[in-house]
């Protein structure tokens, strides 16, 4: 029979320190929804804000309100994200040579995310500009851009992590589990 | 991510465990390791390096070849026995 002493007790009680605990055990669709969740919202705030605030087709007011919950939901995501991954996603932390290799294939995807998009975005602008003739980059673009990086570029291995690494299989999940006392006989 | 590997080296872990009544979490305690690693490894979902499949062997106290093997292991029924493992594989250990 398994007994909770009193700090257990207390930590189940707090609703935070549940959430906290239990988001390590998400299944892979979970965490592709908090991926999505933290890596589309953002966008969104600003492409809506460009396209329908700017453009006049749409009231602030009116915007205020969706564009709320929408960072909400990216910063929500981004929790999830760093909870679950915590520090496995991370070059110093004391894994093993599996949970390693995992984190390695994190950083690669990762590196391989961030070129695409790097190449993607320099070839939009080459092609702007060839059409142009010149491309002006004001701060309304460049701010909505360095948030985005400050925000997404350090959990990127950890955001990839969350999106790849197959769910627990079943005979894992009731582990740990102790042996009984005495039922050894090695 | 940690796809299965091509080649998977066949591994008497489980039965070792279930003889010693030693969990997943013993065996990863005594190696250091993850115990889901030993999850992995038992399901030939990872192939350990050379390293840990020594560590391992050395843990059970057994040669190399006894705990691991590129070819699935014959049943211990039929080794001690000399049963013929049955057509639908039941009591097979791999």
């Amino acid at each position: 029979m398994i007994t909770m002493g009193p700090r257990e007790e207390a930590d189940m009680s707090n609703p935070a320190l549940r959430l906290w605990r239990a988001i390590p055990g998400a299944s892979r669709r979970t965490r592709r929804i908090w991926v999505v969740l933290a890596f589309a919202g953002f966008p969104l705030v600003n492409l809506g804000y460009l396209g329908l605030v700017q453009t006049g087709r749409l009231s602030q007011t009116v915007w205020a309100p969706i564009a709320i919950v929408l960072f909400a939901a990216t910063l929500a995501g981004v929790f999830a994200i760093y909870g679950y991954a915590r520090d496995r996603a991370s070059m110093t932390a004391d894994l093993d040579e599996r949970e390693q290799r995992i984190r390695d294939e994190a950083w690669i995807r990762a590196y391989g995310f961030l070129s695409t998009v790097v190449v993607a975005g320099v070839a939009i602008l080459v092609l702007i500009a060839s059409g142009s003739g010149r491309v002006s980059i004001g701060m309304d673009v460049l701010t909505p851009v360095a948030i985005a990086l400050g925000l997404y570029l350090p959990i990127l291995p950890s955001a990839m992590l969350a999106w790849a690494e197959p769910d627990v299989a079943s005979d894992d999940a009731e582990e740990p589990r102790p042996a009984p006392a005495g039922s050894r006989d090695a | 991510m940690t796809r299965r590997p091509a080649t998977p080296i066949h591994n008497r872990i489980a039965v070792l465990r279930a003889e010693r009544g030693l969990s997943r979490q013993d065996v990863a305690d005594a190696l250091g390791i993850n115990y889901q690693t030993v999850g992995y490894i038992e399901r030939g979902e990872y192939n350990p390096s050379l390293d840990l499949a020594f560590a391992v062997a050395e843990f059970f106290e057994l040669p190399l070849e006894a705990v691991f093997s590129p070819r699935p292991f014959e049943p211990m029924s039929s080794r001690l026995y000399g049963r013929a493992p049955s057509d639908d594989g039941a009591g097979a250990v791999t």
